[in-house]
């Protein structure tokens, strides 16, 4: 490999050609303070448009400064990152951007995670001179129904469209107008309600300030518990239980699946439940699904569409609703867990303990920010009452429990309640890329051969690239699994099943780059994707502890379909744990 | 020579794309500075913060636009370094072209108060009865040059 040597503050240093000046640096121990840059490694995307110009260096023979994100470094290069060119530069720099950047930062969502907030203290910035007649540009204010614009508050690191555009494909942001008054935003100025947004959220979790927040559910949550008329019921997604210790200072990683479910009751739930449960009887509905789909293909029957794509993700549910329309009879029909949780929870549950649905809240706890949108659609309700009514992200339960004056630390692990609480490892893993095609696997090999599975884990199907694929052996018929998470890469596998070009039989697909794990309401991981890893080792332990791993053995699911459903894929089921797809480009209406 | 900075700078906001900070925000910041100063508000410590902003903008501005935009300040500031200082420190403008800095003043000894003037102001601010001495309300005065204009006599000036 061709290398150069050049010198950074009087240090020498020999690197591989094409490195930038911010990476050599960066292995010298020199830490120079980027803004608008982000690098995401593992999913090979850095967004560095060079537009903060915080992170400028004096370089000897150069007219200008030079910004070490995008500089490379060239052969006898003499480096010098403080000088006091250097760091007026800096700071006058970061005094513009902060002349046009509201002062509210102790009403801000953001605050204390703000990375301008990071910067201007690490900075020293103490006074903005002529902020008292700086203009600021100031935009409308807009709120969908996950995710809110303050355009009042972005400084334009274009992050947001590196995600949404590079990242996810989904091409719902991009700047327009020029000079002061420059935003970014949906085409036409449109609200995010009205363009190709899925709320995946992925520009919410790497938003440096609060110019992309999620909406705010949790007043509406602790109305709900202090009505002394509604039955709270509470349900809590795998990813969740990985990641929400991060918000109390402890270590990526950490489980706190018991001190989480203390917390959930001491805030006042009537019954804390999981997702997981939900997620072991959409494994019963999709896999059924699956194994029917497969052995109609087999037979020769040509309605039979081959492959199956998993339906449990919101945001990729948006995702094929606007790009992929003409193929809404590909994915399974299952609802997601969180809505299946809710259609039983008010059913079921309901029924059992005597009360009536309207008179029952079900929130949930999730890592996500789509769902806040999908509880609200029209079909998952009924007669008007949500069968999720509130849907909060980790973050949002984070704040919830200090409010609360809960020290979650010290609390001591609690179980869930039952019926609805009860799980096996397969409903953990959901929260992991490749974990719901995992979980589907271990109940369908054993029902489609009558074998018991000798080996659990698929690892295989595990890991962190973007596009994976492997082909089981399920008794002598090869079962070849797609996976892709992030939606950039779902739209590669897809392109391929339209274009007929497909060999696969299932295909999962995770909006977030990670899985659930790295969902946009998850605690901010700044791109930093050890933390994602972390999170995936927590949630494959959490399996490995659990007595029982596949669906079809959790007791619970087979007492609620002896009791209440029938059979998986049943009359019942159908009306309850199904839906169907739209076509979204008719619900985006041009606002005029 | 300020007003025409400004003049410049007007220019290069309206042109400016708005991808890099220092071009998107600095020469909006120049030109609100430089508003002050032809207004009279400017301080003297203000023409160190105008030539430190230029020289910040055109080292970190991402392209040839912020990296030239603040050359017409930093060039006026250095040749015509007195006018600035006479905005400033005196709140005149030696061009007469900061209207804030001006004033019509009618001299007595030219007005023959014919009441051209008075007729013609449109905001009313000259006030006097007919042959005697005129005076402009600088309190009212929009300084429009409307009198100016119109005054055959010469009676009224600029200070």
């Amino acid at each position: 490999m061709e290398t150069v040597k050049l010198t950074i503050d009087n240090k020498e240093i020999e690197v591989p050609r094409g490195t930038t000046i911010l990476k050599a640096a960066k292995e010298l121990g020199i830490e120079i303070p980027t803004l608008c840059y982000m690098d995401l490694h593992d999913l090979n995307i850095e967004n560095k448009p060079g537009g903060c110009r915080i992170c400028v260096v004096e370089v000897q023979g150069r007219r200008n400064l030079a910004p070490t994100c995008s500089t490379k470094c060239e052969p006898g290069m003499v480096v010098k990152t403080h000088t006091a060119r250097v760091l007026n530069a800096r700071r006058t720099v970061m005094e513009f951007i902060l002349s046009d950047h509201p002062k509210d930062c102790l009403i801000c969502p953001k605050s204390g995670t703000c990375e301008l907030q990071d910067m201007a203290h690490r900075l020293g910035i103490r006074e903005i001179p002529g902020q008292e007649f700086a203009e600021m540009s100031t935009y409308r204010k807009d709120t969908s129904p996950s995710i809110i614009r303050d355009l009042d508050k972005c400084i334009m690191c274009r992050r947001c469209e590196t995600m949404c555009n590079d990242v996810q494909t989904v091409g719902a942001l991009s700047a327009f107008n020029r000079g002061f008054q420059a935003a970014v935003g949906p085409a036409f100025e449109q609200n995010l309600e009205y363009s190709s947004c899925t709320y995946c959220g992925q520009c919410v979790a790497v938003c440096p300030t609060g110019a992309l927040t999620e909406v705010n559910h949790v007043p509406q949550v602790l109305k709900a518990l202090n009505d002394p008329t509604k039955t709270v019921v509470v349900q809590t997604a795998p990813a969740v239980r990985a990641a929400l210790g991060e918000e109390f200072g402890m270590e990526p990683g950490t489980l706190v699946t018991g001190k989480m479910t203390a917390a959930l009751r001491a805030l006042g739930f009537d019954y804390v439940f999981d997702t997981d449960f939900a997620a072991d009887l959409t494994i019963m509905e999709e896999g059924t699904e699956l194994l029917d789909r497969l052995s109609r293909h087999l037979k020769g029957d040509k309605t039979a569409r081959i492959p199956i794509l998993t339906s449990c993700c919101p945001g990729w549910v948006n995702f094929f609703e606007y790009y992929y329309s003409d193929m809404k009879d590909v994915p399974s029909t299952a609802k997601s867990p969180q809505q299946m949780f809710g259609a039983i929870a008010k059913s079921y549950f309901a029924e059992k303990i005597g009360i009536n649905r309207k008179d029952m809240v079900v929130v949930s706890i999730m890592p996500c920010l789509a769902k806040k949108y999908e509880c609200q659609r029209d079909e998952f309700s009924v007669d008007g009452n949500p069968d999720v009514d509130f849907s909060i992200s980790t973050r949002e339960l984070a704040t919830f429990i200090k409010q609360a004056n809960i020290d979650i630390r010290n609390l001591h692990d609690e179980e869930f309640d039952s019926p609805l609480g009860e799980s096996t490892g397969a409903g953990v893993i959901f929260g992991n890329t490749g974990g719901v095609i995992e979980a589907a696997c271990r109940t369908a090999y054993e029902i489609f051969t009558g074998k018991k599975l000798e080996r659990l884990e698929f690892t295989e199907l595990r890991g962190m690239e973007g596009v994976r694929s492997a082909t089981l052996d399920f008794d002598g018929t090869p079962i070849k699994i797609g996976i892709a998470h992030g939606l950039g890469n779902a739209r590669k596998l897809l392109d391929d099943v339209k274009n007929g070009k497909s060999e696969f039989t299932a295909i999962e697909v995770m909006a977030c780059p990670g899985g659930c794990i790295g969902c946009g309401g998850q605690p901010l991981h700044h791109g930093n994707s050890d933390i994602i890893k972390a999170r995936a080792a927590a949630i494959y332990t959490e399996d490995r502890k659990k007595p029982l791993r596949k669906s079809h053995e959790n007791p619970f699911i087979i007492k609620l379909y002896e009791e209440f459903l029938g059979k998986p894929g049943s009359e019942k089921s159908h009306h309850l744990l199904h839906t169907h797809y739209f076509d979204r480009k008719d619900k985006i209406l041009v606002k005029k | 020579m300020v007003s025409m900075a400004k003049f410049f700078l007007e220019f290069t906001v309206e042109e400016s794309c708005g991808k890099c900070a220092p071009c998107r925000i600095g020469n909006k910041r120049l030109h609100e500075l430089l508003g002050q100063i032809c207004e009279g508000k400017g301080k003297l410590e203000d023409l160190d913060r105008l030539k430190n902003m230029s020289l910040v903008i055109k080292d970190t501005s991402l392209c040839g636009l912020g990296q030239t935009s603040p050359n017409p300040v930093l060039s006026m500031m250095e040749n015509f370094r007195e006018e600035y200082l006479a905005h400033v420190n005196d709140k005149k403008c030696p061009a007469g072209q900061c209207k804030s800095l001006m004033k019509y003043i009618i001299n007595a000894e030219n007005c023959v108060g014919c009441t051209a003037c008075a007729r013609v102001c449109p905001v009313n601010a000259i006030t006097g009865e007919r042959k005697e001495v005129h005076l402009i309300n600088q309190e009212i005065c929009i300084k429009c040059g409307a009198c100016f204009e119109k005054c055959k006599f010469d009676a009224i000036y600029i200070s």
